[in-house]
């Protein structure tokens, strides 16, 4: 699957941008704060309907204008797609509105965008999935399970208004009166629906998952490291209704609740060791990219398109034998079209030469100017 | 006078859908046409203050006689249909195929919208239900997760006041209030409603 063209208008600090893409790599280059990385996260917002960054609407919006529009069309085995996603900020008078348009219709609800373009990106902040709070870890499963069904997304969905709902009512009722029984068991009974299905999803993704991740951790180390993870469920469908009970006191003063799948965590460990502590840098490294490829790879599995991979500034971020084996696997193991992101034009030119990539190239560094391939000379 | 204006423009403002902009547009309309039109709104409106009210036991808006919807012979059916609010009512009876009585609840709870169990029409209803009249209660929230949370925390209080209890069957759009819903639609729904 390729992006074939992309437009932007008042997205971030781009005013008009129009790109057409041939080449299966193309190549951004420009100096820090020339917007490399927003036009990966414009893709993403084509992919996602919303910022890789957890980004606001209204904060991705230029400055001094009222609304961005982003449109691109994307190519899968002759098949073609136009995506539109358009945002107008609010005022006193009108609320803010964003639309999604899919080959001219507008889409009812964001979950009827999944699937249609799947990417991967792959970027500094990732090292959080790994280093970070649980929400990285979950926030990397949601994105690819919603990718492939619909019925995940809406349970997710559905739990967390419902989460929302049950947290403001005992917000609402602290310290005045107990809650009312039969509008907790309403709450709750809701909530376990929802989440039993997120745990059937969560456990059988996994079993997809691991098989895939371990094949792609081969890529970069020696057979005797042995990667693997497991689920740290908050609760199982078996005990949450229980345990929403036990911990009842406590979440009526906090008015929080604090089990169910908004508190699971995806554990990572090698040599059955917990990852954090005992991995080296460089194996934390290795770890994050055969996650990334490993998703690449689920969600080729699962929607039966190749999903392009965005790698905003992982040349500074790896070491030269990490980075070598991740070019060689999406260059000679994928068919995916690859967006790398750089500051410098000369390294990218000599690793363009060097793998015989045909890249397309891209320079941000005096509004963005598209530089064909084979007639590129000088950045 | 400027304070009068901003007055009225504020008043057209709290209307549904109306924003600042649209209600500058009818007060100066209003007040250009040699105030006829005002007048007559006056008329109308003032017309009905005097004349309808909200009814003591189903809470429909109804006019001075008696409430056509808590009539005998709609009681002696036996059915109590809960709906949201007034328009569900209208909704239900244009299917015609409805003929018992109704009790509006005046929202659905959500915490996050500030309306809780406290802010529905509650006290009225359990009376009603402790009169035991009533053999079935029917839910026709809609199928919005509000309504959910509405119906299951209804359907538990009241367990023990009435022999059934019954709710519209899922054809009807997910997420999507009783209002939206056709006729048609609507009236195969109560036709065919499903026992909890
Ligand atoms: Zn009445």
């Amino acid at each position: 699957m390729f992006l074939r063209s992309l437009s932007l208008l008042n997205f971030r600090n781009h005013h008009v941008v129009s790109l057409n893409f041939s080449s299966r790599f193309i190549i951004i280059t420009g100096n820090n704060g020339t917007g490399k990385t927003n036009l990966l996260d414009a893709i993403h917002y084509l992919s996602m309907g919303k910022s890789y960054f957890h980004l606001r609407d209204e904060s991705v919006v230029r400055e001094g204008e009222d609304a961005f529009w982003i449109s691109g069309t994307t190519d899968c085995d002759g098949r073609s797609d136009e995506i539109k996603v358009s945002f107008v900020k609010g005022n006193t008078e009108i609320k803010p509105k964003k639309n999604i348009f899919k080959n001219g219709k507008a889409l009812r609800v964001l979950s009827e965008l999944m699937g249609t373009f799947p990417v991967v990106m792959v970027c500094p902040q990732d090292m959080e999935i790994i280093a970070g709070g649980s929400d990285y870890r979950r926030q990397f499963v949601n994105e690819m399970v919603s990718h492939v069904s619909r019925e995940y997304l809406e349970a997710l969905i559905g739990y967390r208004k419902i989460l929302l709902q049950r947290n403001q009512y005992l917000k609402s009722i602290s310290g005045t009166s107990p809650a009312d029984p039969h509008l907790l068991e309403a709450y709750d009974k809701q909530l376990e629906s929802y989440a039993s299905e997120l745990f059937r999803f969560r456990e059988s993704w996994l079993q997809d998952f691991s098989v895939l991740f371990k094949e792609c951790y081969r890529f970069f180390s020696p057979l005797d490291e042995s990667p693997s993870m497991k689920w740290k469920f908050s609760a199982t469908p078996g005990n949450f209704y229980e345990k929403l009970q036990h911990s009842l006191v406590a979440d009526q003063w906090k008015g929080y609740t604090s089990v169910g799948p908004h508190k699971d965590d995806l554990a990572f460990y090698l040599n059955g060791k917990p990852l954090k502590p005992v991995a080296s840098q460089g194996q934390q490294k290795s770890f994050l990219l055969a996650l990334k490829m490993a998703k690449h790879l689920y969600l080729l599995q699962k929607t039966g398109k190749v999903p392009p991979l965005l790698l905003d500034d992982i040349y500074d971020k790896l070491d030269e034998l990490r980075f070598r084996r991740f070019m060689e696997w999406l260059n000679e193991h994928t068919r995916a079209q690859v967006f790398i992101t750089d500051t410098l034009f000369e390294r990218m030119k000599i690793l363009n030469d060097r793998l015989g990539l045909n890249a397309d190239f891209v320079n941000t560094n005096n509004g963005v100017i598209f530089y064909s391939g084979d007639v590129v000379t000088a950045g | 006078m400027e304070n009068i204006i901003d007055d009225c423009i504020e008043m057209f403002a709290s209307l549904p859908g109306v924003g600042k902009k649209t209600a500058s547009r009818y007060v100066i309309h209003l007040l250009k046409n040699n105030k006829k039109e005002l007048i007559r709104m006056y008329e109308v409106l003032g017309n009905a203050i005097s004349k309808i009210r909200e009814c003591p036991v189903c809470h429909a808006i109804i006019g001075l006689d008696d409430c056509p919807y808590c009539n005998q012979h709609r009681c002696s059916k036996g059915t109590l249909c809960l709906v949201q609010d007034f328009r569900d009512l209208i909704a239900m009876e244009n299917t015609g195929k409805y003929f018992g009585t109704y009790h509006i609840l005046g929202g659905l709870i959500s915490p996050v919208d500030g309306i809780g169990p406290n802010d529905l029409n509650l006290v009225t209803l359990e009376k009603r239900l402790n009169a035991g009249v009533f053999h079935e209660l029917i839910f026709a929230l809609g199928t919005t997760r509000e309504s959910e949370t509405t119906q299951f925390f209804l359907h538990r209080k009241f367990q023990d006041l009435v022999q059934k209890f019954s709710t519209l069957p899922k054809g009807i759009a997910h997420g999507i209030g009783l209002e939206f819903t056709d006729e048609l639609t609507l009236g195969s729904a109560i036709e065919n409603r499903v026992p909890l």
